[in-house]
């Protein structure tokens, strides 16, 4: 094999892949530009998501108005709102989706590291979770942990874990009968030296593929949530809740359900093709 | 000279065979012009290291190369290019008049099906045999390739053969459909070495009972000089070296041959206290010369800038400047 | 005193029992090995699949637990170690495995894997230092400083293997065990690699235990031969004299099998290879652990095994039907 004038890790030709697939970097762009809408657009406006304004009730779509995207029946900018409650909705997705994912990473490779009696007893406590139902454990642990949007994320949290902990298992299970792993062992190295320098690292290609999976999940679940009404609560904005005042105004005013729908489902959609992308450019069967 | 003078009816004829892959960065040439002839009955044995291109051959010859490879040049089986057939007229061409036995046997046998089925299979499918008449040559031919208690073993499944066996039984299928040429791509590398011996005991004797030629891909020179007639050295996609085995072993002339064999430890003769060795190693660079130039002590100058033409010489082909320089002087 | 004492070593695997309900039993890999290995000698293992010849290698090395037996590192009982202690003492012993590419991490550099087990085994060292090492290591191997920031997958076999080597090496071993590490590198390579392992035996005194299918390759770099088949030693002979003369059936069914370059040798060999498949490891035969295809098998050899017999010239052999026992 030659080598280059840098050397490229695995991680960097992996990389190098993935920028090579244009849908994958339009949906990256796209994202960040959701993103930074959502952060900084609402400075860019007089008003915030929970000023009423009373010259402008219900106001229609009217790019001419200050309103650019009308009002709803509080009087309360629609598009600045949907930025607020866009912050709200991806920093859930975005951290809960580290932490799940974090969580279940850890789990996972342990269990699978391990093998023998402890992984079985850790996979049946992750079967024995997968049982539940889960708007119920959401609603158990939401109560558990006070209620309030903190409580919102553990339970999210709780729930979404399982999944990267399954599938990483399966991985460390494999990698834990790698010579590298052996010889790991043979140069003095800890078991939980070997998990955290050598299992974890090398199972970095499934979980960013399946983290980038999860983002979504967890969006969608907490609009599911809000959607139900245990999730974020008036006056502030998530595009659950969002979607489901639109959703029950469906029939009479189509507008309060455009703007946060077409939000989630872009980001929905550029998350998904970055996933694709992902996987395509961490394909086990190239090196 | 001309390279290669047309033997006494040959059964196959390959001239000038490439193979070259299209890769992101660039083509590479696996097979670079080899010339060859078999002849009925007998073993002729492909001998090289790591991207040599011997297996690149046989699966160029049965088509059966990766979708970005491509092969020109000639094989000529029974008076047709085998590169130039279509894919259907291959399918008729494969396990009809040419076979292959492959390292792995786990891989190239169904795990779902009983062991005879797969064998009566081919011959059901191209011979037009009854499933019991199909049946009943199967385990005469799992007799042949020495299969205890054929009848019964028939009837398993391939995971419960050892290696061994199952490697047997892939000959076994291999030769059933009475094919003039069987090839064997490092059909023992896999195996213990006393089963590899039996198989390639069993090979050369069923080749010798049967009139079967086979081409036999290794790295291994011990292999060759056990199961082999004649012997081609290749190196770098081109052949080094050519000839009979006894030829080739006791006057090995080419210094790659003679730099492999001086590299390989012996079980009998003198103790030596290290190896021979060829600096380097094998490396899929292709230059303009001699591909073996780069790791060669004996080079002069016209070795890094032209490729040596395969000359016969006396009793064997041998493609290398300075042996030429010599033979003339 | 010698360096490592393995005396009557058993290594088995717990399997499940054979009813639902039946506890599970032991499955032994290895059985009764014993051996002495000194400073700057090599231990060749020579076996077939089965002979337990890999797991004895790791045993040795406590990367698995012995089910009975001993084994002994400079006169101590390695089951004596705390878990701490025997971790620092993997310094002292040390391994290299077949595959060297699945042998190095592929996520790390060449001199990460390589300074990676000095931080276990020299802790007070900086980090400059402890690359310094590795730097060495990678030196003494005949690897430059232009490979240190490669990565696995742009070195060749014969490259990453010298990897390992140096890996081994980092923490000043007094033996390496070498499992197969030339099986899965081309001829020319090889012979490469077989020089070096000779050369830093001669330089460092490193023992080695060199385990190996291929006969050849044992003859040019072990000591001493000990033959393997279904976890027993069947025959332990210093090296000249084995080859010069097999005592144990299966040593010379192995030497006749093994396929030399040399026609005339081969063409008096066709057709002598002897007959059967190897026993399977979870249903090893009573008696013999070669009666199944022994070509001098007799009645006795299925109903008693037999012992492993002292011979003039420090031999030992496991058969019946050999001569001049002490």
């Amino acid at each position: 094999m030659a080598a280059d004038a840098e050397n490229l890790s695995t991680l960097q030709l992996q990389f190098a892949r993935f920028r090579r697939n244009r849908l994958a970097i339009a949906s990256v762009w796209v994202l960040v530009l959701i993103v930074l809408a959502c952060f900084l657009g609402p400075y860019l406006f007089p008003f915030t998501g929970e000023d009423a304004d009373f010259d402008y009730i219900s106001a229609p779509i009217d790019f001419s108005s200050p309103h650019l995207f009308g009002t709803d029946d509080y009087g309360r900018d629609l598009l600045v709102r949907t930025l607020e409650g866009g912050r709200v909705s991806l920093t859930i997705g975005f951290l809960g989706a580290l932490v799940a994912g974090g969580i279940g990473v850890l789990y996972g490779a342990v269990a699978g590291f391990t093998g023998g009696r402890t992984d079985s007893l850790m996979m049946r406590l992750v079967e024995i979770l997968y049982g539940f139902p889960y708007v119920i454990l959401v609603i158990l642990l939401s109560l558990l942990f006070g209620g309030g949007n903190i409580a919102l994320f553990a339970a999210i949290v709780f729930t979404l874990w399982l999944t990267p902990a399954v599938i990483v298992r399966s991985q460390a299970e494999g990698l834990a009968r790698r010579e590298f792993v052996e010889a790991a062992r043979a140069g003095g190295m800890t078991s939980t030296g070997i998990v955290l320098r050598h299992i974890v690292p090398n199972c970095f290609s499934v979980v960013i593929v399946y983290g980038s999976l999860l983002v979504p999940e967890v969006i969608l679940s907490e609009s599911f949530l809000s959607f139900l009404g245990i999730g974020i609560k008036e006056p502030q904005a998530s595009w659950g809740n969002l979607i489901q005042t639109g959703t029950s105004a469906m029939d009479t005013d189509l507008r309060l359900l455009l703007l946060p729908g077409a939000f989630l489902v872009a980001v929905l959609l550029c998350l998904n093709f970055i996933a694709d992308g992902l996987r395509d450019a961490f394909d086990p069967n190239d090196r | 000279m001309p390279s290669t003078p047309m033997t006494a009816d040959p059964l196959l004829s390959v001239r000038d065979l490439r193979v070259t892959f299209r890769l992101p960065q660039g083509e590479v040439r696996a097979v670079d012009g080899v010339d060859f002839d078999l002849r009925k009955g007998e073993v002729l044995g492909i001998v090289g290291e790591s991207g040599s291109g011997k297996s690149q051959i046989l699966f160029a010859l049965m088509g059966l190369l990766a979708g970005n490879g491509g092969a020109s040049g000639k094989a000529m089986l029974g008076g047709r290019n085998l590169l130039a057939l279509s894919p259907r007229q291959l399918d008729q061409v494969r396990g009809s008049e040419m076979s292959i036995v492959f390292q792995d046997p786990m891989t190239a046998l169904n795990p779902y099906m009983r062991v005879g089925d797969q064998l009566a299979e081919g011959l059901i499918a191209h011979h037009g045999l009854s499933r019991d008449a199909a049946w009943k040559e199967a385990v005469a031919m799992l007799d042949r390739v020495r299969i205890p208690d054929p009848a019964a073993r028939a009837q398993a499944y391939p995971h419960q053969f050892s290696g061994g066996m199952r490697q047997r039984v892939m000959i076994a299928m291999a030769l059933l459909m009475k094919p003039a040429i069987l090839l064997a791509d490092e059909p023992t590398t896999a195996l213990d070495v006393t089963i590899q011996a039996q198989v390639l005991d069993l090979i050369a004797e069923l080749a010798r009972e049967t009139g079967t030629a086979v081409i036999l891909v290794t790295h291994d020179l011990g292999v060759v000089a056990r199961a082999c007639d004649r012997v081609l050295v290749l190196y770098g996609g081109q052949v080094m070296e050519e000839a009979a085995i006894d030829t080739l072993f006791d006057h090995p002339r080419h210094p790659y041959t003679q730099g492999l064999l001086k590299a390989m430890p012996r079980m009998e003769g003198e103790e030596s206290p290290r190896l021979g060795t060829i600096p380097g190693a094998p490396s899929a660079r292709r230059g303009p010369g001699c591909p073996f130039a780069p790791r060669c002590d004996r080079k002069i100058v016209i070795c890094d800038r032209e490729s040596p033409p395969l000359l016969l010489e006396d009793d064997r082909r041998i493609a290398c400047h300075v042996e030429a320089a010599d033979a003339v002087a | 005193m010698p360096l490592l004492e393995v005396q009557a070593l058993d290594v088995g695997y717990q399997i499940p029992g054979d009813g639902v309900l039946s506890a599970p039993r032991v499955l032994p890999i290895v059985r009764e090995v014993s051996f002495d290995l000194e400073a700057g000698r090599t231990l060749g293992i020579v076996g077939e699949s089965g002979c337990g010849k890999s797991t004895l290698g790791r045993a040795i090395l406590r990367l698995n637990r012995p089910t009975g037996g001993s084994v002994k590192w400079q006169g101590q009982d390695m089951a004596t170690f705390s878990a701490d202690a025997l971790r620092r003492k993997r310094a002292e012993l040390q391994i290299i495995f077949q595959d060297p590419l699945a042998a190095l991490d592929p996520r790390m550099t060449v001199l990460a894997s390589v300074t990676r087990p000095l931080v276990t085994f020299a802790p007070g060292l900086s980090r400059k230092d402890r690359e310094a090492k590795a730097r060495e290591a990678l030196e003494r191997v005949g690897l430059g400083p232009e490979f240190a920031s490669r990565y696995p997958h742009e070195l060749s076999g014969g490259q990453a293997q010298r990897v390992g080597i140096a890996r081994a090496l980092v923490g000043g071993p007094k033996l390496v065990v070498c499992d197969e590490p030339v099986s899965a590198l081309d001829v020319s390579v090889q012979a490469q690699v077989v020089n070096l392992l000779m050369d830093l035996q001669d330089q460092l005194g490193l023992a080695l235990v060199f385990i190996s299918h291929n006969l050849a390759v044992v003859r040019q770099m072990a000591h001493e031969v000990v033959v393997m088949c279904l976890g027993r030693v069947v025959e332990k002979a210093p090296r000249q004299a084995f080859f010069a003369g097999p005592l144990h059936p299966y040593s010379r069914a192995l030497m006749d099998a093994v396929p030399e370059p040399d026609p005339k040798r081969e063409r008096a060999r066709r057709g002598t290879a002897i007959t059967g498949e190897i026993p399977s490891v979870l249903n090893p035969p009573k008696g013999c652990v070669f009666a199944t295809r022994c070509p001098l098998v007799q009645p006795r050899c299925h109903a008693e095994r037999p012992e492993l017999r002292d011979f003039p010239g420090g031999r030992q052999a496991a058969c019946h039907f050999i001569e001049g026992a002490q």
